[in-house]
């Protein structure tokens, strides 16, 4: 493999000297221009942006920045799990992948850039009010730490990406170090300026017993750290943290799948259907974090101010959470199908023998201490004990055995289960009669069933693979049905104020299922149904012969589709977190009267999202041709 | 699973699973129905069969024909397009409510920021103005302290008093107070946590039909603006469904004295509305 494709006619070090001569004169710049431009356009004039009017320039502007942002603090994340990876297994598929990624990155980090300054410049032009309030009361932010934290982080990703040939070897370790401080030096940036952000949502209030308003308080009293450490700072720090990693890693699979499509040889394709595998996985892994914090994170901005769940759930915005409902539905089906295809290709052996081999183990290891009760006198107890071994041991081997036990088959062995512990603590109470210590039953009897059947449970799954994921995929449509289902189908205003309006709510004896307990059960099964899943399929893996390169083609497309519902999801999100703020620049403090300052209606945010999305993918897509596609000829790796 | 399973044709694949997907669609059409359920929810569990029905076909659909060169990226492209347009008549085709109603409580709160300026405005020119009169006094303060003159002579109404106008209220003043403290209730989203009419927000505060009754104006107005100097019978120990104190810093005194005349009206001894429960001591009467 030629370690410097890609990278043109760069000398590393000339490269270096460059950036670091423009990061001078780009520190300089950053230091003086926000504090002459927070005094500035507070006395600007508001701009009209044409056609789309000013909410929706800006909103497209920050959403395209915010996307191609989430991607470059994301994957380096990804890429330096990657690289540490390759030095910890000397595997150089996952160097290799974290090149390949950081290559990408690397043009799409000069788009975040350029979407930035654009935001910037829009903000200023069409709400030059807002900004420079926004400006004054963070300055240090806006005007010191951000624009050193984005150039030294500048530094740092042209130093990662022009110093990975040179720092290989016995030098790994300190291109790894580098990368560290990169992925640092992100989150830290992340971080700050979610300060900001979310204060825009939650602005800091006087604490009780205090009496004072919100606005005195802010203009008065509050300090910086007041304004930062706001109630949704932290939740929406760890959202966005777990999601851009989400992000990173599905975009890392969207990329294999543009490889694999694109791919002459099998080596190549093989290469691509691993590195999909792997973002995918990486993908799925922080997906799986992402409800839970999204509830912590919507839970802080109820308990902020009580009216803004009810606004999120059951008013205006009730219906784009139908629609998010939907996406992540949409998510898990396709996760859930890209690991059927990916477990169409892995080889599995037979297991009747070992399976048998591990009963006689078992039923050995059932029948000593239940011949040491008898011997001890207990002979009911010890023949009970002995007969509840055989019959669960045996019927897991009689469940494992079956070619169509399906998921009656599953559920027996799950309800077995608890019957184990009973016959296990049982067992307790009969060495407590005995004369073995106490505790001793407690202790090894139960490790030993809870390990048989655990054996027992992944040779059925992985036998009866097939009907466990199609079970799955059943719960996952009954768990989105219930996620989906809102407390009503309603525009909400009319309809909750105006007798006249259709109320298409759920009868009042089925209003549960409109409940959060409901959503979280249902929530919780979609990943454990997906955990499931991808327990088996990476079990698969380790019994099994994985044949890379020779997944089905349709595979490719989920990858895609799931990269595009991340971004899809995001959009939406954002969106919705925005909307939240009503007529408000800052809730509740700085109002937003301008003419377009009211909520779009869904229709129209959903064509937004989607035209955004396009977008991003069409900049991506073409990202990709230029870093990986271009100029490698055929079979270069 | 396995490799060398026989392949299936389309019709083996579809026939268990269409019929699968008709008696489950068809239950769950007739089950919702039967239970109650409005139309847009029996569409959408129909839809899950449907989707139901699509992925195990999907699950089960044979090998997919490779695509390569300029083939794979007009597929890449198609594709895009066909989640575009799903996504978009997804979003389209879901109940969308009507921005007119938000656009015209904007106006209505346009309007009171206008007010709000125009008496932050007043207030400044009149404190500038009070300012001057204030040194001009001090001055001539200082000229008869200097003269020996009894300082008595200008105590007590040589400075003006501040007089602040009441707000007009521009194009609302002329509204009924009853009609406008309508607009009050739904532009600052009480429905949401407060049911009247049968209409609204669903346990999270207590419903208002009955308020008129048991509370009078000066409580219900020291209620929106301090929610905790009382409260509602059975809501006392909420923690979690706290009503937000923000309406002190939001609601002028002119959608204060609306909303309160319209809760005032809501007088059906049909609904249970709670009983106001005052803490020892409380004294607004």
């Amino acid at each position: 493999m030629d370690s410097r494709a890609g990278m043109g006619r760069f000398r590393p070090m000339g490269g270096l000297w460059t950036v670091a001569v423009l990061a001078v004169c780009a520190i300089m710049v950053a230091l003086t221009a926000p504090s002459v431009l927070a005094q500035t356009i507070e006395i600007l004039k508001p701009a009209h942006f044409p056609y789309l009017g000013n909410r929706v320039a800006v909103w497209a502007i920050a959403q395209l920045h915010i996307l191609f942002a989430g991607f470059i603090l994301g994957a380096p994340i990804f890429v330096v799990i990657s690289e540490w990876l390759g030095i910890r297994h000397q595997d150089p598929k996952y160097d290799r992948l974290a090149k390949e990624v950081t290559k990408v990155t690397a043009i799409l980090y000069s788009m975040t850039a350029l979407t930035g300054g654009f935001f910037l410049l829009a903000l200023i032009t069409l709400y030059p009010d807002f900004t420079g309030w926004l400006f004054n009361h963070f300055f240090p932010v806006f005007g010191i730490g951000y624009p050193l934290l984005f150039i030294l982080e500048t530094l740092l990703l042209y130093i990662y990406w022009y110093s990975w040939d040179a720092l290989q070897g016995n030098r790994k370790h300190r291109h790894l170090a580098i990368g560290l401080v990169l992925n640092l030096i992100g989150i830290i940036t992340l971080v700050l300026i979610d300060g900001p952000t979310s204060f825009m949502n939650t602005p800091v209030r006087a604490p009780e017993g205090l009496n004072i308003n919100l606005r005195d308080f802010v203009e008065l009293k509050a300090t910086l750290w007041d304004m930062m450490n706001n109630y949704s700072w932290m939740p929406m720090n760890f959202h966005r943290l777990a999601g851009n990693i989400c992000f990173g890693g599905f975009i890392t699979a969207m990329i294999a799948a543009y490889r694999y499509m694109f791919s002459r040889s099998d080596e190549e394709r093989a290469y691509y259907d691993w590195m999909g595998f792997v973002g995918n996985f990486i993908g799925i892994g922080a997906l799986l974090f992402l409800p839970l914090m999204g509830y912590v994170y919507a839970a802080e901005f109820y308990d902020y101010d009580a009216s803004i769940g009810p606004y999120m759930m059951a008013d205006q915005l009730s219906m784009f959470f139908i629609m998010q409902g939907a996406m992540v539905g949409l998510i898990f089906l396709f996760s859930a199908y890209y690991i059927w295809m990916s477990l169409k290709r892995i080889e599995i052996p037979d297991y009747s023998t070992a399976v048998s081999q591990k009963l006689v183990a078992g039923i050995l290891s059932a029948v000593i201490p239940g011949l040491g009760q008898m011997y001890n006198g207990q002979w009911i107890k010890g023949m009970a004990f002995l007969l509840g071994q055989v019959v669960l041991l045996g019927g897991t081997f009689y469940l494992i055995s079956l070619q169509g036990g399906g998921e009656l088959g599953l559920l027996v062995l799950l309800f077995l289960f608890p019957l184990a512990l009973l016959i296990a603590s049982s067992s307790q109470a009969m060495s407590h009669g005995s004369s073995q210590p106490p505790g001793r039953g407690l202790l090894v009897l139960p490790v030993k069933l809870i390990a048989h059947l655990l054996l027992g449970l992944e040779r059925f799954c992985l036998r009866q693979r097939q009907l466990v994921i199609k079970s799955s995929f059943i719960v996952l449509l009954i768990g989105n049905a219930t996620w989906m289902t809102p407390h009503a189908f309603a525009g909400a205003v009319s309809a909750l104020t105006d007798q006249n309006y259709p109320l298409l709510s759920l009868p009042s004896n089925w209003d549960f299922l409109a409940l959060m307990p409901a959503k979280l059960t249902a929530v919780s099964l979609m990943v454990v149904m997906i955990l499931l899943s991808f327990i088996i399929y990476i079990r698969a893996i380790k019994r099994g012969t994985i044949r890379w390169g020779k997944i089905d083609f349709s595979s490719q497309f989920a990858l895609i589709f799931l990269a595009f519902a991340a971004i899809w999801l995001m959009g939406l999100m954002g969106t919705i977190r925005s909307l939240l703020r009503k007529y408000f620049h800052i809730y509740d403090l700085l109002p937003d009267l301008s003419p377009s300052s009211y909520t779009p209606t869904l229709a129209t945010s959903s064509t937004v999202i989607t035209i955004l999305a396009v977008i991003y993918f069409a900049v991506v897509s073409l990202a990709i041709w230029l870093a990986l596609g271009v100029g490698q000829s055929k079979g270069q790796h | 699973m396995n490799p060398n399973a026989t392949k299936k044709s389309w019709v083996q694949i579809i026939r268990w699973k269409l019929l699968a997907a008709v008696i489950a669609g068809g239950g769950l059409w007739v089950a919702s129905g039967a239970l109650g359920f409005p139309r847009v929810f029996q569409w959408m569990y129909v839809g899950f069969a449907i989707m139901g029905f699509l992925v195990f076909v999907a699950l089960d659909a044979p090998s997919s024909r490779p695509l390569s060169g300029w083939k794979a990226g007009i597929g890449i492209v198609i594709f895009y397009l066909i989640c575009s347009v799903v996504l978009v008549s997804a979003g389209t085709l879901l109940p969308q409510f009507n921005p007119e109603v938000e656009i015209e409580g904007i106006n209505r709160k346009e309007q009171k920021y206008r007010l709000d300026a125009a008496q932050t405005a007043s207030l400044m020119e009149k404190t500038k103005e009070l300012s001057a009169q204030a040194q001009e006094l001090i001055a001539k303060l200082n000229q008869l302290q200097s003269a020996g003159a009894h300082l008595g002579e200008i105590e007590g109404g040589a400075v003006p008093q501040p007089a602040v106008e009441a707000s007009s209220g521009g194009n609302l003043a002329g509204m009924n107070p009853v009609e406008r403290g309508k607009l009050v209730f739904k532009d600052y989203e009480c429905y949401n946590c407060h049911k009247v009419g049968g209409r609204g927000g669903k346990k999270r505060g207590p419903e208002l039909d009955n308020i008129g009754n048991l509370a009078t104006e000066a409580q219900l107005k020291d209620k929106i603006f301090h929610p905790n100097h009382w409260h509602a019978e059975g809501f006392e120990k909420r923690e979690k469904d706290k009503m937000p104190e923000k309406f002190a810093d939001l609601m002028s005194d002119e959608e204060l004295n609306a909303i309160v005349a319209y809760l005032l009206t809501l007088k059906d001894t049909q609904v249970k509305t709670p009983h106001p429960i005052f803490p020892p001591g409380y004294s607004i009467k």
